[in-house]
């Protein structure tokens, strides 16, 4: 699309319903995550094994003190859905702080101290393409073992070069423009440039991206559960939850329905957020 | 073109396999003793001695790095713990069914998103422009792991029309195939209808759609082909990503790939076939890229003009 067609985007814009639910559902997830025992009294990792594969209440043989049934241990799959909700946003949360750091670092360096730097710091990015997240988190877990600090480390270290890049490039482009070069010709220095001129530029569009990567780390850290190399039982998590239900699922459909509803919304909710703000925000990024 | 474009590019991909080495050279290190993954938990102190010896890790770090390049050059990454076979052979013997399983994906994921995205795009602002777009924020939000779950509950154990795991025949490939061709139908069909829109405003398809050239003529001629060069980046990523997403869906389904045993051999501390399968992957990767990186001049002659 070229800019002259792209509608003026309207503050109201940002107050749809889809939006509305998208930061009721966020709330309520964060108030598991933060409170979980103020939601359910239920034990998430103890069951009774007499109460296993209880339907989810309204089914026959379901009741309401398990409103969405129990798993083949007898555990409160809600209570479990409650308390997963807390290791994937702190995971989801902490990597995306960390890789958006280190990969602004690392572009603004790249940007700004010349060639060889930024040929090292652009190498090292392209070698991301050919080592992904999850070769990078199988290694990992080879090596130091499964766990939310594989998980975290594997993240920051694959998610940190798209702001580097995103960053670098804009810094090239800027560098140029009469602002950068009048405040460089008033005796600013490369610091100050970066921090007061250069990085209130980029920070819009580095929001838009850190959205969309929020989710996207939202669904990997559950992946890794899934695949047993991230969090580790009997600790609930979406993803372990959902690796569990594939053993009972023609017995428990239940248990490998709800985790991924719970998933579904959450990263949906994040993603229709990055939406609004990528138009917003930011125009240019539109169809990306 | 100039063959000076070719070699570049190729000594870019040999760049980032010689890193990839590198990042495995040093995670191994950063691991503390290296034969401790090596070997099953029951080896003897001589059994661990002799071993150690023989990869050469009592010599020094400069010196294990250049015999580790060499046997990676090799395509030597010692025996599978599990299988007692060369790593690499186990690992290659597993490439053909995700192979199959990936590019059978991209299939479905042309199949949906190409009619999608192109629809969208010119019904754009309309109700199947909104509801495509909607089912496609929704296709991405939603993990193969979870869709694959739902897929085998409904076609498997409810419906019982395909099997939910193995390999054996082209009717245990349906499920994973359109499981991971889903997801990536989400981003096709999202990609193609921004890039159609981009070239409908074009300043080349006004003007031959003001020299009388008939609406079908414009669109596959001039919008299409236009469109579908960014499309071609989008799909070896997305290529990449469902080599990635194998792994998952195989553990899913419990396809015999590589992706799957991979998963297993994590399990079971096989590190030798843990690392030959990761570089397989990142093989492919890189190889994937350079494919397209040496088509994209021929799709797109301004890119080689301008580098």
């Amino acid at each position: 699309m070229t800019p002259a067609e792209v509608p003026p985007s309207k503050p109201g814009r940002l107050r749809s319903p889809g939006m509305l639910t998208a930061i009721v559902v966020l709330l309520v997830v964060s108030w598991w995550a933060v409170a979980p025992q103020l939601v359910t009294t239920a034990n998430p990792m103890r069951g009774r094994l007499m109460e296993n594969f209880r339907p989810l209440a309204g089914f026959p043989g379901g009741s309401l003190s398990h409103p969405l049934g129990t798993d083949g241990l007898g555990r409160d799959v809600f209570a479990r859905i409650v308390y997963g909700a807390r290791p994937s946003l702190l995971v989801g949360g902490i990597s995306v702080v960390l890789a958006g750091l280190l990969g602004v670092s690392a572009g603004l360096l790249a940007g700004y101290l010349g060639r060889t730097w930024d040929l090292i710091l652009m190498g090292v990015a392209d070698i991301q393409i050919g080592f992904p997240f999850l070769l990078m988190a199988i290694t990992l877990a080879a090596i130091i073992g499964p766990g939310l600090h594989t998980a975290i480390l594997a993240l920051v270290l694959t998610g940190w070069v798209p702001y580097a890049r995103l960053t670098r490039a804009e810094l090239l482009s800027m560098r140029e423009q009469q602002f950068v070069q009048a405040a460089q010709a008033a005796g600013g220095s490369p610091l100050r440039i970066m921090i007061h001129h250069i990085l209130p530029n980029v920070v819009s569009t580095l929001t838009v991206v850190a959205t969309f990567s929020f989710a996207q780390m939202i669904i990997l850290e559950s992946a890794l559960s899934f695949l047993g190399l991230g969090v580790q039982p009997p600790q609930p998590s979406w993803g372990s939850m959902l690796s569990d239900a594939r053993n009972y699922l023609t017995t428990a459909w239940w248990t490998g329905v709800f985790p991924g509803v719970a998933i579904v919304a959450t990263v949906l909710s994040v993603n229709v957020i990055g939406e609004r703000l990528r138009e917003v925000l930011d125009p240019r990024l539109r169809g990306l | 073109m100039s063959p000076r474009y070719f070699l570049r590019k190729l000594g870019q991909a040999l760049f980032i396999v010689w890193g990839i080495s590198t990042i495995v050279f040093v995670a191994i290190r950063l691991s503390g003793d290296p034969v401790a993954l090596m070997v099953s938990d029951t080896a003897g102190a001589e059994e661990v001695q002799a071993l150690r010896r023989a990869y050469g890790f009592d010599r020094s770090i400069p010196e294990q790095y250049l015999s580790f390049l060499q046997r990676v050059s090799r395509g030597d990454f010692g025996e599978s713990l599990r299988f007692n076979l060369p790593a690499l052979a186990v690992a290659v013997d597993r490439l053909p069914a995700t192979l199959v399983l990936a590019l059978s994906s991209i299939v479905v994921a042309v199949l949906i998103g190409f009619p999608v995205g192109i629809l969208a795009a010119i019904r754009r602002n309309t109700l199947f422009d909104r509801i495509a777009m909607m089912a496609a924020l929704l296709g991405q939000s939603t993990p193969t792991f979870w869709s694959g779950l739902l897929a085998i509950l409904l076609f498997a154990a409810w419906w019982r029309i395909l099997p939910a795991s193995g390999g054996e025949t082209w009717r245990h490939l349906v499920l994973p195939a359109c499981t991971l061709g889903w997801f990536s139908a989400a981003k096709v069909s999202r990609v193609l209808r921004s890039a159609v829109m981009e070239v409908l405003s074009a300043d080349f398809v006004r003007t031959a759609h003001a020299k009388g050239v008939p609406q079908s003529q414009v669109f596959l001629k001039h919008v299409l082909p236009n469109a579908l060069i960014s499309v071609t980046a989008m799909l070896t990523l997305e290529f990449q990503l469902l080599l990635g997403g194998a792994i998952i869906t195989e553990t899913v389904f419990a396809y015999p790939g590589m992706g799957r045993l991979v998963i297993q051999a994590v399990g079971t501390r096989d590190y030798p076939l843990v690392q030959s399968i990761v570089f397989v992957f990142s093989f492919l990767l890189v190889l994937t890229n350079l494919l397209v990186d040496w088509l994209y001049p021929w799709l797109d002659p301004r890119i080689a003009r301008d580098r």
